[in-house]
């Protein structure tokens, strides 16, 4: 286990190179051999070349010299009979000499190679005694010339004889020196073949030794990465993955693995604190509107008493009131009605944005609100001197919806241009338009400029302050009455250029949105 | 037109200011402070009208309200909710509970007495 532990730990980059370095070595190493090998050939040839070539020239010399000592021999004999000088026979006999000399130092020369089998020794000692027996033979021929030429006659028979022998002899040596180098050569051949066998089997093990270990990296490397994946397949924070792989690999993949945990951990951790974070959000959210219950109930309960005594004064409950403080009374119901208005404007808009505001969806008679809210201002219009003039056609259809919602966004739509009017006349018309009814609520006051258009349906946002003070109101009537619409399915507009009034349109679907929840 | 009405409502001033517009309308008015209190005084002064408020203590005006109307001796008597609560919700709450009509504080005395003339009359036609 310990080698894979070792593999295990080795950078990739490293691991990709073992196989190679594996097939390089072997290559570097038969490389070496094939050198080795033709350098040990190159001596094998030096060998039959040194030895068994020289061997059989050397061989053929010993011959070449008994052959020119038997010429002379002949010569000698030839030249007796013609009756040629002393000083001549004696050069001839001396050259005789020298041939047989230097045929017995190539011989003796010869010996040690001649020693490596018993065949070539016997060989070369039968040769050796066949030289002295030939020499004996010419010298006889030679002492017997001098006497009488037809003494020597016979003498002659017998030393060709005996050279002939000498020479059989010596051709047997060359050729037996000939088989020699054959043999050596046949050997090399043999030789150069079983090393062709090994250097084919070396590289077929060197081929099958690093597939094998390529093989077995690639796995090595392959196999963490999938267990890796599969560990972290269908992943989630919630559920941390147990048993993950190569987690103890000291190599890139481990890295992977550990920097893997380390990154679903702080997924983990994140999400818990996401969770967190959206059930504080949501137990907020819960006290939110607990805290708009109780609101409303504690700023409505003294409010009923003050806007109920004051009714009760100017009704006379308790008895008749200077004229002043009539007056007074209906300022008193004037601003308790403008908190009342705040409050609800206020709860209104943070029901809105707590998704609270749920609206009581019902068929209404849309001509009939908008009648009734005409009556409701018509004395506030009267009071500034403006004419309200109200333009429905008599087959406006029914609507759909909350109707108390409905009717406050038109209240605040019409008082808003009663407020900030100062002449004219206020238009309220309603019409069927498209699939929608579109209803436009149209005054001659000071208009809007486009940069204030979109401004004014932001949350406490008016025109400008000043316009807050002089005007009174929270400035959340308009984002309100937006909303409002919004959640019918419709729309709500302005149309407006300064000094020429404005004209507030909305939309109600005809066919309501079936999910009215501020969801 | 004259009865009894009992109030039950345990703000001191929204019951004076219901007593007072009662009296001077020429109604007897009885008083309770809890839900409890009110349920007691209903069954032995047999009001003609109940104004009952929701935010009581011991028990709350929705579930006095649950317990007159389920009294088979009692669910006769016109009986209204008038409630500061403004959520969503809270008239079709009322009239769960079995309330026969509802108003939103703050209410006007003059349409609060519109409203309790307008029960008598119909029990008056019923």
């Amino acid at each position: 286990m310990s080698w894979r532990r070792a593999l295990d730990d080795l950078p990739i980059a490293r691991k990709v190179f073992l196989a190679p370095i594996i097939l390089m070595g072997f290559l570097l190493l038969s490389i070496i051999s094939s050198l080795l090998v033709i350098a040990h050939q190159g001596g094998v040839m030096q060998g039959v070349v040194d030895g068994a070539f020289r061997k059989a020239n050397e061989t053929e010399a010993v011959s070449r010299h008994v052959t020119a000592a038997h010429g002379d021999v002949s010569r000698l004999l030839a030249l007796t009979q013609s009756g040629i000088e002393e000083a001549k026979l004696t050069a001839l006999a001396r050259e005789m000499r020298a041939n047989v000399d230097a045929a017995r130092q190539l011989l003796d020369a010869l010996k040690s190679r001649y020693m490596q089998t018993r065949k070539e020794d016997m060989l070369w000692q039968q040769a050796n005694v066949g030289l002295d027996i030939y020499m004996r033979a010419a010298e006889q021929v030679v002492t017997m010339s001098r006497i009488d030429r037809t003494f020597a006659i016979p003498f002659l028979a017998s030393t060709d004889q005996h050279f002939d022998d000498l020479v059989r002899t010596l051709d047997a040596m060359v050729h037996a020196a000939a088989a020699d180098s054959q043999a050596a050569y046949a050997n090399m051949l043999a030789q150069a073949r079983y090393l062709d066998v090994g250097f084919g089997i070396l590289g077929l093990f060197a081929v099958v030794v690093s597939s094998a270990l390529t093989l077995l990296v690639t796995r090595r490397i392959s196999h963490p990465i999938e267990r890796l994946a599969r560990s972290f397949a269908g992943f989630h924070p919630a559920t941390q993955p147990t048993d993950v792989a190569a987690l103890e690999q000291r190599d890139e993949i481990g890295t992977l693995a550990r920097s893997f945990v380390a990154m679903a951990a702080q997924l983990e951790r994140q999400l818990h604190e996401l969770e967190r974070a959206r059930l504080q959000a949501e137990e907020g959210s819960i006290a939110k509107s607990r805290f708009l219950a109780n609101m409303s109930h504690e700023l409505r309960t003294p409010l009923n008493a003050i806007l109920g005594y004051a009714e009760l004064l100017s009704d006379g409950i308790y008895g008749a009131l200077p004229s002043r403080a009539s007056e007074v009374l209906v300022r008193l119901d004037s601003n308790g009605r403008h908190l009342l208005g705040l409050i609800n404007d206020v709860l209104d808009l943070s029901k809105i944005e707590a998704g609270q505001l749920v609206l009581v969806a019902a068929p209404y008679v849309l001509a009939d609100t908008i009648r009734m809210v005409a009556e409701a201002t018509e004395a506030l219009a009267a009071e500034k001197s403006l004419k309200l003039r109200v333009a429905l056609p008599p087959d406006l259809p029914s609507a759909s919806g909350d109707e108390r919602r409905i009717t406050q966004v038109l209240m605040n739509l019409v008082g808003n241009a009663i407020k900030f009017s100062d002449r004219g006349e206020i238009g309220i018309s309603a019409e069927r338009e498209d699939g929608v009814i579109r209803v436009d609520v149209t005054d001659d006051g000071p208009g809007i400029a486009a940069e204030d258009q979109a401004r004014i349906f932001t949350e406490f946002q008016q025109v400008d302050d000043s316009a807050t003070r002089q005007k009174g109101g929270t400035g959340l009537g308009l984002s309100i009455s937006k909303r409002i619409i919004e959640l019918h399915g419709g729309h709500l507009w302005v149309t407006s250029a300064p000094g020429h009034g404005a004209t507030f349109s909305f939309t109600l679907p005809l066919q309501p949105a079936t999910q009215m929840a501020a969801a | 037109m004259s009865g009894r009405i009992l109030v039950v409502e345990d703000h001191p001033d929204n019951r004076r200011i219901m007593r007072d517009l009662f009296t001077s309308a020429g109604f007897e008015v009885i008083e309770a402070l809890t839900g409890l209190e009110g349920i007691r005084m209903a069954r032995e002064y047999r009001p003609d009208v109940i104004v009952m408020d929701v935010q009581l203590p011991e028990l709350d005006g929705l579930g006095a309200t649950r317990i007159i109307k389920d009294d088979p001796d009692l669910r006769t008597i016109p009986l209204l909710i008038a409630t500061s609560y403004a959520l969503s919700g809270d008239e079709a709450k009322a009239h769960e509970a079995g309330a026969d009509a509802y108003i939103a504080k703050p209410f006007s005395p003059r349409n609060l007495l519109a409203m309790v003339r307008g029960l008598l009359s119909r029990e008056a036609d019923a």
